[in-house]
């Protein structure tokens, strides 16, 4: 037996090596190898190494030195190359059609999505200052869990201003307020008016077609209008100084007009009120409460932690005392119940997607949501590219003799794989133009399924236009090398004098991309029922009171006094079960108004709770369920005062009080105010499931902000016709509003609708690659085996054999990317859950549904070319031979 | 200048090249150097020297037939060229002119 020099050392040579001088070296090498073996073998060996080693110098490196390379791409053999894969595009469609119809769909949705992300990225950047301006926010600890306030009390912006020099500028806004503007008789409902301070203009940096930016808010009843605004009102006529009537503070005078809020941002008013026109300056200046949006603008080289870490003495300055007057409570007792308080800042540009606080001005997006669609994208991305890759290579066999001669002929590896990548790009160019045309067409369903403004100028601006070319450079690279690398790696000789396939069987990197795909596959199945459970449990939650049938007359508070000589009318009508002047049971936790409160026994733990207002018929109306105690009455002339509460069963419990001991007992609002309660409801949600039911207090009061109606008739339009023209009577500027409250009601999960929806069209469209991968692979595993199955057919197999033996390779591959999916999205869609209140329990028949549907899908797919390859007449599979 | 000049190795490399006729291949090479010249210098050295002299143009080289010594593999034989030949003459001419001018008293050397 003859003794060989270490393997590795031997090939890393061959390796490094170049190629014309490889045999001399190797060849001395070898000599000197032998030579010393016949004494010692590991000395040869070790010098064998050696000599490899001392090889390794740059004069016999492998490079691509002109001599050897030169003209490797030259435009002739561009041409070529683009002319051999055109036709073999052609030579194949519905192949190449597959292919380019899965990447173009990778392609559509990756840009859609990724045009959502870049959206969602791009909020409150249009200040000049942006990354100056931080919002005052305030964080304590509350009924085991934090309260986050995105706003703070009147006079904190201020103070911090004159406390801390690092403060240029101070702003403050209200909410956005819902009420009637009125000129010269026309009356309208505006639903996004802010009261505010007169710098936030220039804070801001929204400019101003007419007034002066610094002092358009200074006076008081001032009012600065959007252009649409101005035109709702105004039409072509200029609107400075006109006088608009509004409903609780008077006239107001126009003195200035801007184009509008940028899309991007936080808030989008329609008008700016100056703030001294409210209650602002006038009331106490206080720092315990909330409700006003501050912002600060600090100079360029503060640090915002270095200073939020200050504000703890600003809460022991001004906070605790007030507490302390307040609550009448000892000074101890007040720094005890504030000492989890903090005010925070936070940068306005991150306002939109890492703000989740319960009183945000607009709903505000979700970081996280940034993550999964970018997340998403990628994937489905990837799985059009693992198609692509997947197709090519086991259409390899049709290649090898075309890749045989073109070595024969003098081609060089890297020549191969250029030829292959350029086909790819064409592929990828194809796929592209096509996904092009599919976002053009899908993106007005796409900016509803969103509530986006994605304009199809966006995609051909010159930048983005760029950035989606190189994008499907990109891609084609991505998809093509390894197909191209594999491809042109094909052994000459082997692959010209075999008949049939050529190359190294790789079956293992294509079952795993099989696997892949469906495991995505799978998993957004999974995902997609799971929301869809937690959407239908959420709607169809006992809510706790009945909704039907109940006409909501939502701005009949304005009839203020006379709102109850309205509902007195309305009850002597035979068509209204009840009716009741109250809170309106429905909306989001911040569009109700609350307080803190305590249960006198424990002043110092106070909890906050939402304030409902009802007359006597609320309870029936609703059909709300009593606890204990009564509901308020007529028989009870005390229960008019407003000092009697009733309150929900979460109140009883937070307050620290059971059914026993509830009835009579004291809440304190603060030192002035003081409750007793007379019963307790039942829990009923009046918010979405997703949010816990909050601790509720309902106080008396005659008139409210609605008027609630229970209808029983068949004619409803003649009823609200009727009811229209009894409001009219009452001579109000404000007209007459209504809905549902079961319609409203439904309205509540368009968030949760929507994410099962996007859910949806993502599986979709990873179900449907995934499929045309499949499809495309069955194909190709059917053609191969055409003589294997014409002979166990002449053998006499049947066809139910032949297909399952088709079939089973890739169904075992489905098994395991469902084995793969079940943990993985039970993990991820648990954690989603937790966002819920109230949610469903992930049940195990769902991840064995998703399995099952996976299954049939593959199925359907791999049996259908099985079956073809299955019935086909023997003879024909055979006579070609 | 390339060409003009060559070391001491090179020199040397060049006569055994010359001494070996017509077998000289890197590994031969190597071994005269050392018999001859008492000079053991690794292989790669030896290519490095080889491959530099015939860039210079004072060797040239063919393929030969394959050797069952080196696993079938073909050795590189150099010979030299003309200009090669003109090297040698050339410092060997120079070496003895130079050494015969030395003073004859500057190479007697006695007991002091």
């Amino acid at each position: 037996m003859k003794e060989h020099p270490p393997k590795w050392a031997d090939r890393f040579l061959k390796w490094y090596c170049h190629p014309e001088l490889l045999e001399e070296i190797q060849g001395d090498a070898y000599e000197l190898f032998y030579r010393i073996a016949k004494q010692n073998k590991l000395k040869a060996k070790l010098y064998f190494i050696w000599n490899v080693l001392r090889f390794f110098r740059l004069k016999n490196i492998r490079r691509r030195s002109k001599n050897y390379y030169s003209n490797i791409i030259t435009i002739s053999m561009l041409k070529n190359y683009f002319k051999t894969g055109w036709r073999n595009l052609m030579h194949k469609k519905a192949f190449s059609l597959i292919n380019i119809f899965g990447l173009a769909i990778g392609l559509t949705s990756f840009l859609l999505i990724a045009s959502f992300v870049y959206d969602e990225l791009s909020y409150d950047k249009y200040a000049a200052q942006y990354k100056n301006i931080y919002r005052v926010g305030l964080r304590f600890q509350q009924n085991g869990g934090v309260d986050d306030y995105p706003h703070v009390d009147v006079a904190v912006a201020a103070g911090m201003k004159s406390t801390f020099p690092e403060i240029i500028e101070s702003a403050r806004m209200t909410g956005l307020l819902t009420d009637y503007i009125k000129y010269e008789g026309t009356s309208i409902k505006e639903e996004a008016l802010v009261l505010a301070d007169s710098n936030i203009l220039k804070m801001f940096s929204i400019p101003l077609l007419e007034g002066n930016v610094d002092n358009a808010l200074t006076e008081p009843n001032s009012i600065v209008i959007s252009k649409a605004f101005a035109r709702k009102y105004f039409g072509d006529k200029s609107p400075m100084g006109e006088m608009l009537t509004f409903n609780r503070n008077g006239l107001l005078k126009v003195t200035g007009i801007f184009d509008k809020i940028p899309e991007h941002s936080h808030f989008h008013s329609n008008a700016f009120i100056s703030l001294t026109t409210g209650p602002s300056t006038t009331r106490r200046q206080t720092w315990s409460n909330v409700g006003y949006y501050s912002y600060l603008l600090l100079n360029e080289h503060a640090d915002a932690a270095r200073l939020e870490a200050k504000f703890p003495s600003l809460v022991e300055k001004y906070v605790v005392p007030e507490v302390q007057e307040d609550m009448g409570i000892s000074f101890a007792e007040a720094q005890k119940s504030v000492n989890s308080w903090k005010f925070y800042l936070m940068p306005i540009s991150q306002i939109h997607l890492y703000s989740h606080t319960k009183y945000e001005m607009e709903p505000n997006g979700d970081i996280n949501n940034v993550y999964i669609f970018g997340g998403l994208a990628i994937f489905i991305l990837l799985l059009a590219c693992v198609n692509f890759m997947n197709l090519s290579t086991a259409s390899s066999a049709k290649r090898s003799k075309e890749i045989g001669m073109r070595k024969v002929l003098g081609s060089y590896q890297n020549q191969l794989v250029v030829q292959f990548l350029v086909e790819s790009m064409i592929l990828a160019m194809i796929a592209l133009t096509f996904a092009l045309l599919f976002v053009f067409a899908l993106l007005p369903i796409f900016n509803q399924l969103t509530g986006k403004h994605i304009d199809l100028t966006f995609f051909l601006s010159p930048q983005i236009f760029t950035i989606i070319l190189a994008l499907g450079v990109i891609v084609g690279i991505m998809a093509g090398i390894y197909p191209a690398v594999f491809l042109s790696s094909f052994p000459t000789l082997r692959v010209l004098k075999s008949s049939s396939t050529g190359g190294p069987r790789r079956g293992g990197l294509r079952s795993t991309l099989v696997v892949f795909q469906f495991t995505i596959s799978t998993a957004l199945i999974i995902a997609t029922i799971i929301a869809y459970q937690q959407l239908h449990f959420m709607q169809n939650i006992k809510i706790g009171y009945d909704k039907e049938q109940i006409l909501v007359i939502e701005n009949a508070g304005a009839l203020q006094k006379n709102q109850i000589v309205f509902k007195e009318k309305l009850k002597q009508d035979h068509r209204v079960v009840n009716t009741s002047n109250a809170t309106i049971p429905i909306g989001n936790p911040s569009s109700f108004g609350g307080t803190e409160i305590a249960a006198k026994e424990s002043i110092a733990s106070n909890i906050h709770t939402h304030i409902f207002t009802m007359d006597y018929d609320y309870i029936p109306t609703l059909g709300l369920e009593i606890l204990v105690g009564r509901n308020f009455s007529t028989e009870f002339p005390s229960d008019s005062l407003g000092t009697n509460v009733v309150i929900n069963e979460t109140a009883m419990r937070d307050l620290g009080w059971n059914k026993d001991n509830v009835i009579g007992s004291t809440i304190v609002r603060s030192a002035q105010v003081q409750y007793q309660v007379i019963g307790v409801v039942k829990d009923f949600h009046y918010t979405s499931a997703k949010d816990k039911i909050a601790p509720l207090v309902i106080v008396y009061r005659g008139f409210s902000q609605a008027t609630l109606v229970k209808v029983k008739t068949a004619e409803l339009t003649s009823f609200i016709r009727d009811l229209s023209q009894q409001w009219k009577a009452f001579n109000v500027d404000v007209p007459f509003n209504y809905y549902f409250l079961d319609e409203r009601f439904n309205s509540l999960y368009k968030a949760e609708q929507t994410t099962e929806q996007i859910f949806m069209v993502f599986m979709v469209i990873a179900v449907l690659i995934a499929s045309l991968g499949l499809y495309g692979l069955s194909t190709y595993s059917a053609e191969q085996r055409t003589k294997e199955i014409g002979i166990r057919k002449v053998l006499g197999s049947s066809v139910k054999q032949i297909v399952f033996l088709q079939s089973k390779e890739f169904l075992i591959l489905v098994l395991i990317a469902i084995v793969v999916a079940a943990p993985l999205s039970w993990y991820t869609m648990n954690q989603w859950l937790q966002n819920f209140g109230y949610r469903i329990e992930i049940n195990i028949w769902v991840i064995l549904l998703a399995g099952v549907a996976a299954l049939v899908i593959a199925l359907l797919t791999v049996s259908f070319q099985a079956l073809k390859a299955a019935v086909n007449n023997p003879v024909k599979s055979l006579r070609g031979e | 200048m390339k060409g003009s000049h060559i070391g001491e190795l090179e020199e040397l490399v060049l006569l055994m090249v010359g001494i070996l006729y017509p077998e000289a291949y890197g590994v031969a090479v190597m071994d005269e150097l050392e018999k001859q010249a008492g000079r053991s210098a690794n292989i790669s050295a030896i290519h490095a020297v080889l491959t530099r002299l015939e860039e210079k143009g004072l060797l040239k080289s063919k393929m030969s037939s394959p050797t069952e010594e080196r696993g079938g593999r073909r050795k590189r034989i150099f010979v030299l060229t003309a200009a090669g030949k003109r090297s040698l003459e050339e410092t060997n001419e120079l070496r003895n002119q130079l050494f015969n001018r030395i003073p004859p008293l500057a190479l007697q050397f006695r007991l002091v």
